[in-house]
């Protein structure tokens, strides 16, 4: 697991507000949503703002594989990285 | 032009006028729901069923079938959700599924599926005998039946069309909504397709999706819960900016209103209503303290308890009809909320049963009892104290509380919306009771004062 794949776990669960959970007990290649970790709409609303707050990047849908990028962590992880760079951050 | 729902398909309605705006730039026209609504009336005649249960992912599905099913004479019954286990309530062969979620017909359903070629001699309806039940959430647990007439609709749709129509005129709408419920079906289908604009048939859980989608000076349809959780996005500028946003379900913060007034253009317009009552009131937060004003024709008073009476030409037979809401109200008939009455809550913009959940969690093998109630808070949270079984003890020392809480959650979202799953979790030996066999709401409430971990 990378640094900063953790560092994405701590965000989910804190974002979140996840109980009786830790960061090592999220798999990074789970699914996020319906199974695996069992998050919802609305938690993806608030991952999505808490994301492009603290990254600074902006998420867009015409980026079509807004889903994929959001199935774990280690998608997200990718993802972001991927669009810091894009941005020269 | 305003034409009301019940007269739609025997008007002179230009054929090209968009109806529904799809995926990738295709757009349903007037044509085609005329050609499509047809063909489905057909075999719904054929069918011969007395009553249909309309459930659909698509609003432009709904608006075909509801239309149809009117034409062949059926009653309308709408679940408040398309979820499988809600479904099954109301599914029968005496009243098949009409719906975009089949792919076929069956002996209990029939497909929405866009396919035209039979033809049909629509009539103009009677609205009040098109008849419709939608449900909401009841006092037994199980979903609470409201009928409602056509008639009514159309009533509530003219008032509306008086009071936003000018605003709207000319912008497609979008939702975040379910048009299963009636503020989406009024709001982002019924009212577009009677003014003769388009909409956007499906419900935007995303932001994103939402705004790459949107036309310029698109109108909104949307939830508290949305309005409170937007990305940083640049304001819409000039001719992009959107003329009205409609927010219902509960009270929306100031400041949730005032962010959305910035990015989007206009102060949210809040409608106040119910299943049972329709749209009311609506308001403009320019101040934390603006209150809700009625719409033409309807009228308010307060009981001695404070609780909100509610009368419009639309409710019921016309009577007063009884609110959940605590108001102070003022002599022009405006109001502010101050609370709810009973055992409905109001979370993420939807009205819940805190027995019907509860209900829902004791099913499970996995639970012996279930306390769920509102831990209130900066935002009030849906919580659930349980009591598991031996399995449920067995499967919390496997997976642990979070998994165990997971798992409950998906058993649950077989049956209920995502607002109405609990958020946080507490397993205990057993519920506290006292005495007399009552909950002791301050020792649950105090099982949420501490994080999680090792309760």
């Amino acid at each position: 697991m990378s640094d900063f794949e953790l560092e994405i776990k701590k965000l989910v669960i804190d974002t979140l507000n996840l109980e009786d959970i830790t960061p090592e007990e999220i798999d990074s290649e789970e699914r996020l949503f319906v199974d695996g970790l069992g998050l919802d709409s609305i938690d993806a609303l608030e991952l999505g703002v808490a994301i492009q707050k603290t990254y600074g990047i902006k998420i867009s849908a015409k980026n079509d594989d807004l889903k994929d990028h959001f199935s774990s962590i280690r998608n997200l992880a990718n993802f972001i990285t991927a669009e810091r760079k894009e941005m020269g951050a | 032009m305003f034409v009301p729902a019940s007269k739609l398909l025997t008007s002179d309605r230009d054929g090209k006028t968009p109806v529904a705006c799809l995926a990738a730039g295709h757009v349903k026209s007037f044509a085609d729901l005329h050609a499509e609504t047809a063909d489905l009336a057909a075999r719904i005649v054929a069918r011969g069923r007395p009553r249909l249960v309309l459930a659909c992912h698509s609003g432009y599905a709904f608006v075909c079938g509801m239309l149809a099913a009117f034409q062949a004479g059926c009653h309308v019954i709408v679940p408040p959700n398309v979820l499988p286990g809600m479904l099954d309530l109301f599914v029968s062969g005496d009243s098949p599924l009409l719906s975009d979620i089949v792919e076929q017909d069956g002996p209990q359903q029939m497909a929405i599926d866009g396919r035209r070629g039979r033809e049909f001699a629509f009539r103009p309806l009677d609205p009040a005998d098109c008849r419709f039940d939608f449900y909401t959430s009841g006092s037994t647990g199980l979903p609470k039946q409201v009928p409602k007439s056509l008639k009514q609709i159309e009533d509530e749709l003219v008032v509306l069309h008086g009071c936003f129509g000018d605003r709207l005129a000319g912008s497609a709408t979008l939702g975040t909504v379910s048009h299963q419920h009636i503020f989406g079906l009024y709001f982002k289908c019924l009212l577009p397709l009677c003014e003769g604009r388009p909409f956007f048939p499906g419900i935007f859980e995303i932001w994103e999706e939402l705004l790459a989608a949107a036309p310029r000076a698109c109108s909104l349809v949307t939830s508290p819960a949305h309005l409170t959780r937007i990305p940083p996005l640049d304001p819409l500028r000039g001719e992009d900016r959107m003329p009205v946003i409609f927010a219902a379900g509960g009270p929306l913060p100031f400041a949730a209103a005032a962010q959305a007034a910035r990015l989007f253009g206009p102060v949210p317009t809040e409608i106040f209503g119910s299943t049972e009552t329709g749209a009311i009131a609506c308001r403009q937060q320019m101040t934390e303290a603006t209150p809700f004003r009625p719409l033409p024709g309807a009228e308010t008073r307060t009981d001695a308890e404070g609780l909100l009476h509610v009368r419009a030409a639309y409710t019921a037979k016309g009577e007063w009809e009884a609110m959940n809401d605590l108001v102070t109200r003022f002599d022009d008939g405006g109001f502010l909320l101050t609370g709810r009455a009973s055992q409905f809550v109001k979370i993420e913009g939807k009205r819940i049963s805190l027995l019907e959940i509860e209900q829902h969690l004791t099913n499970s093998s996995l639970v012996r009892d279930a306390a769920v109630f509102i831990l209130p808070g900066v935002r009030d949270t849906l919580v659930a104290v349980v009591e598991p079984t031996t399995a449920g003890w067995e499967m919390h020392a496997t997976l642990g509380a979070f998994r165990l809480g997971r798992e409950l959650r998906k058993a649950l979202s077989g049956h209920l919306e995502n607002a109405a799953l609990p958020r946080r979790w507490r397993f205990v030996a057993q519920l506290p009771l006292n005495a007399q066999g009552k909950r002791q709401q301050t020792v649950l409430n105090e099982l949420f004062a501490e994080e999680g971990r090792d309760n």
